[in-house]
């Protein structure tokens, strides 16, 4: 390699050690650190004792999978209906992308106006009379796994919707028009166009956001406090409260390893090549 | 051009602090945690007199309480030690202790005068040696929404009687509840359950102790007619529920007086020392020592300022500006007209104070504690259940650090 290729790499190389892997390595090491420089699973096994900590792992799937659900769900619906080109796509397009911008601290306290005992969403309900005492969105367990996702599916959904949106411009009209000579209803299009060659996106948009929504953290915080324990929270909690690195990096790892076995897991089953396209 | 060599030789020397005509100003660097208002009026009012006094700077960093032993230790491991003076917690000096982090000071370097109020200044001293010196002392009070308060034909409570007919009528006045209890877990959970049970003639530490265990009872009680904020409110959102009146009566520290009725105009708040247990009224006396790490190169000058920060006139600033409570019975700063009552407050709850035992296993403590608040509030697991177990993990902990 010739030196001024190195020297242009070292840089992101440098960054990629310094902030990257020494963290890692170093997080891996806190797990199983014991005394007098030994190796111990003691702080594994400490937490996977501990109440809360079961629920954290339940709580970090389902917030992932009902997130990703949505996110999902609402960006290929708007996706499909920018594609289509309506009238003052780029004003809508505008509106549907502002919450991108919005820091997730932000977007926390937003959402606990529209969801707190004296927020917009009961406020409303109430003057509708849907209601006649307002709802603790964030009381119950399964309420509040949805509460919150729904909070960051608000936030992000702009980004899976400019994935797929970017996807749906690269299906060439020409296959559509052909389908229509064909007689093809709008769904069969749909099922047998678009969804295979969206492919590649949907893929992408997943991966992106299911490694994302397993490190949640200042949603769930925010908006429901102790009360719903996700991994990072959790490890969260027990270096910064109760002072434990050595706790808190077994559970970061145990966030590590989640999030590399659910990506390669989805990788084998809808195929590499998907990514790599 | 010689002379302009010369002259960026020596704008060089100046800039490196190699110039013997101006030696590099020594710089004493401190760490506290304290909210934005308060870091204010320290950094404009309170510093500034000791800099030009000494002839230094002094460099203020927030450091959060249950930071502070990690970051000291991490300074430790890497040979240098970059904090000066600390202000903590008075319920983390212990491990400050233990782990070898704080210098004992010497009774020379330590001139307390007489109007130091005792009990605070015996805090600093554990294990019969002094390490710390008091800073400010605080103290919990309760604040209500005289509004909603009469609009309901209720008075505060001064019982935990009343207090629960309060928090039921607000329940079916409004069909949720609006007494909030910070119950998120950690410090401040922990903190208001340490002077419930000891109002309730329990022992914190005793877990199986029977007032310890009708503190949880009642709490699991009253749990049913608590502000559904109360499963994430702590020191900071509490301030939050009671300005966006989702809760009308909660416990707090005195710093959220400035921000509501000063800063948010919420002149509907009201505050008073609180209500008694079945044995007594108790407030812990919360608030924060300074102590100097092992390793500061600056103990003389972090001397001064602690005298500095312990003196009558910066002690009247801190009482009159931010309704702190003093450290010295001298120092009587004119409290301005609005901070009047809620000083009055905290003078009232400070009669009530009692002062939680320093132990080396506080984080274990904390940890244990909240577990027994989540699962008996939140969880409405049995009384009889939970706390047994956890009073057991308790004392083998305890056994381990004798």
């Amino acid at each position: 390699m010739k030196p001024g290729v190195l020297i242009g790499l070292a840089p992101i190389t440098l960054y990629l050690l310094g902030f990257t892997l020494v963290p890692v390595v170093s997080t891996l090491w806190l797990s199983v650190a014991g005394e007098n420089a030994g190796i111990t699973l003691e702080h594994f096994r400490r937490i996977a004792s501990h109440y809360q900590f079961g629920e954290a792992v339940v709580n970090t799937f389902a917030i992932t999978a009902v997130g990703l659900a949505l996110e999902l769900g609402l960006g290929l619906a708007a996706a499909l209906a920018l594609a289509s080109r309506p009238r003052g796509r780029t004003a809508f397009q505008l509106c549907l992308l502002m919450p991108l911008g919005v820091p997730t601290i932000v977007a926390a306290a937003v959402m606990r106006g529209v969801f707190s005992t004296v927020g917009y969403l009961n406020e409303v309900l109430l003057r509708a009379h849907v209601i006649r005492a307002p709802v603790d969105w964030v009381g119950e367990r399964m309420l509040a796994v949805l509460t919150v996702a729904v909070a960051d599916a608000w936030k992000v959904t702009p980004l899976v919707l400019l994935i797929l949106l970017a996807g749906l411009e690269t299906i060439p009209g020409e296959l559509y028009e052909a389908a229509r000579t064909d007689g093809a209803s709008p769904w069969r299009r749909f099922r047998a166009i678009t969804l295979p060659l969206l492919r590649p996106a949907l893929t992408m948009a997943l991966i992106v956001r299911g490694v994302d929504a397993f490190r949640i953290f200042a949603l769930p915080l925010a908006l429901v406090g102790g009360g719903l324990p996700v991994l990072s929270t959790y490890a969260y909690t027990e270096y910064l409260e109760y002072g434990n690195p050595h706790t808190a990096a077994a559970s970061s790892v145990i966030l590590l390893v989640m999030i590399l076995v659910t990506v390669l897991a989805y990788l084998k089953l809808a195929g590499p090549q998907e990514v790599l396209r | 051009m010689t002379a302009r060599r010369m002259g960026t030789v020596w704008l060089v020397a100046v800039a490196l602090g190699a110039s013997p005509a101006f030696p590099a100003m020594p710089t004493l660097t401190v760490t506290m945690r304290l909210a934005d208002a308060e870091w204010r009026l320290i950094r404009e009012e309170v510093f500034p007199p000791f800099e030009r006094t000494c002839g230094c700077r002094v460099r203020a960093i927030d450091v959060p309480p249950e930071l502070l032993t990690q970051r000291l230790k991490a300074m430790r491991a890497a040979g240098h030690i970059e904090i000066d003076l600390f202000a903590q917690d008075n319920m983390r000096l212990q491990e400050l202790v233990d782990a070898g982090l704080v210098q004992q000071l010497e009774e020379r370097d330590v001139r307390l005068d007489a109007a130091v109020l005792r009990p605070l200044a015996f805090a600093g001293v554990l294990g019969g040696r002094r390490f710390f010196l008091p800073f400010r002392p605080n103290v919990q009070i309760a604040y209500y929404n005289t509004k909603k308060f009469d609009a309901s034909g209720l008075t505060p409570p001064r019982t935990w009687g009343e207090l629960l007919t309060v928090a039921k009528t607000f329940k079916e006045r409004e069909g949720v509840g609006r007494v909030l209890f910070q119950g998120v877990g950690g410090a401040p959970t922990v903190t208001q359950l340490y002077e419930w049970v000891v109002s309730a003639g329990g022992d914190p530490f005793d877990l199986a102790h029977p007032a310890t265990v009708a503190t949880f009872r009642f709490l699991r009680d009253l749990a049913a007619y608590l502000s559904p904020d109360s499963r994430r409110a702590k020191w900071d959102t509490t301030n939050d529920a009671l300005a966006q009146e989702s809760a009308y009566l909660a416990q707090n520290w005195p710093f959220g007086v400035r921000l509501l009725v000063h800063d948010y105009g919420k002149t509907d708040i009201a505050t008073y020392s609180g209500w008694a247990g079945p044995a007594r009224e108790a407030h812990v006396i919360g608030g924060d020592d300074l102590g100097i790490p092992v390793g500061s190169s600056q103990r003389d000058l972090a001397l001064r300022l602690i005298q500095h920060l312990e003196s009558r006139e910066v002690q009247a600033i801190l009482a009159a500006r931010l309704g702190w409570p003093a450290i010295r019975s001298d120092a009587t700063g004119t409290v301005e007209a609005w901070l009047r009552p809620h000083v009055t407050a905290v003078q009232e709850a400070m009669r009530h104070g009692v002062f939680r035992k320093n132990v080396s296993y506080w984080a274990e403590y904390e940890r244990t504690v909240s577990e027994a608040a989540e699962r008996i509030l939140w969880r409405k697991e049995p009384v009889d259940q939970v706390l047994p177990a956890l009073a057991e993990r308790l004392n083998t902990v305890r056994r381990g650090q004798r």
